[in-house]
């Protein structure tokens, strides 16, 4: 993850009670609670990464797959 | 200047609104995955005005699919944007129970739990392609992180009325 980005995403506080100094990476999303990174850095983490991520193969053909044609009606 | 504060100041004088749905809304309500890009929901009767605003904002009309209009950002570093056009009726039903956020410093609202729970879930009956397992993990953990009772009547009832039973069941068995 910090290899293609700035920025730092480690838990501001240790998930458990005793664990003393040990900080916790979060990995988007998969840890059993809301994560304790802000929304503001985690979006600025993946602005951080959009320039690399639209040289990827495939991603103009996966982004062209993302919209719904069918009218969204309540 | 962040992409949604450029919508609000071009939107502001003509008093348009919007929604901001997508990876943004679904990070607001609690799942913090990856997003690539922003997308807004706007009423289709605005479809012009929303058009002539992103446009000058230097964004380019990359795919008009009808109900959604795809746009490139002109800066590397800036979101591509997804316009979802939707009656004025659903529009308004929308925002009447949206919830007010602040992403990236800006004052945005964002689509109520339940209402982005429903677009998700059209989403997932009519999408194509690999966005089927976006959306499905995003519906499964959007119920998890907030506590829904998967059995709940109005989650049953919101599949049978935008999506299918089949669906329901699919994203029943990612939860523990």
């Amino acid at each position: 993850m910090n290899e293609s980005s700035d920025y730092s995403l480690r838990e501001s506080r240790p998930i458990y009670g005793n664990a003393g100094e040990l900080e916790f990476p979060d990995w988007s999303g998969q840890l059993p609670h809301r994560s304790r990174v802000s929304n503001d850095a985690w979006l600025a983490y993946c602005r951080s990464n959009l320039a690399k991520i639209r040289t990827s193969p495939g991603y103009a053909e996966g982004r062209r797959q993302n919209g719904v044609s069918a009218e969204f009606r309540l | 200047m962040s992409l949604f504060e450029q919508l609000n100041c071009a939107a502001a004088p003509t008093r348009l609104r919007f929604l901001v749905i997508g990876g943004h809304a679904v990070i607001e309500h609690g799942f913090q995955r990856g997003t690539e890009d922003a997308d807004i929901l706007i009423a289709r009767d605005d479809r012009d005005a929303w058009t002539k605003i992103v446009a000058d904002l230097g964004y380019k009309l990359i795919r008009d699919g009808g109900a959604f209009l795809q746009f490139e950002s002109p800066e590397p570093s800036q979101w591509d944007l997804d316009l979802m056009l939707v009656p004025a009726e659903t529009f308004g039903r929308l925002l009447a129970t949206a919830k007010p956020a602040t992403l990236e410093g800006v004052a945005v609202v964002v689509p109520s739990l339940e209402h982005l729970l429903a677009l998700k879930i059209h989403a997932l009956k009519h999408g194509r392609g690999l966005r089927a397992l976006k959306d499905t993990t995003d519906v499964a953990q959007l119920l998890s992180v907030n506590r829904i009772d998967p059995k709940s009547v109005w989650l049953r009832e919101l599949f049978e009325k935008h999506g299918d039973m089949e669906l329901y069941e699919r994203v029943i068995r990612l939860l523990p």
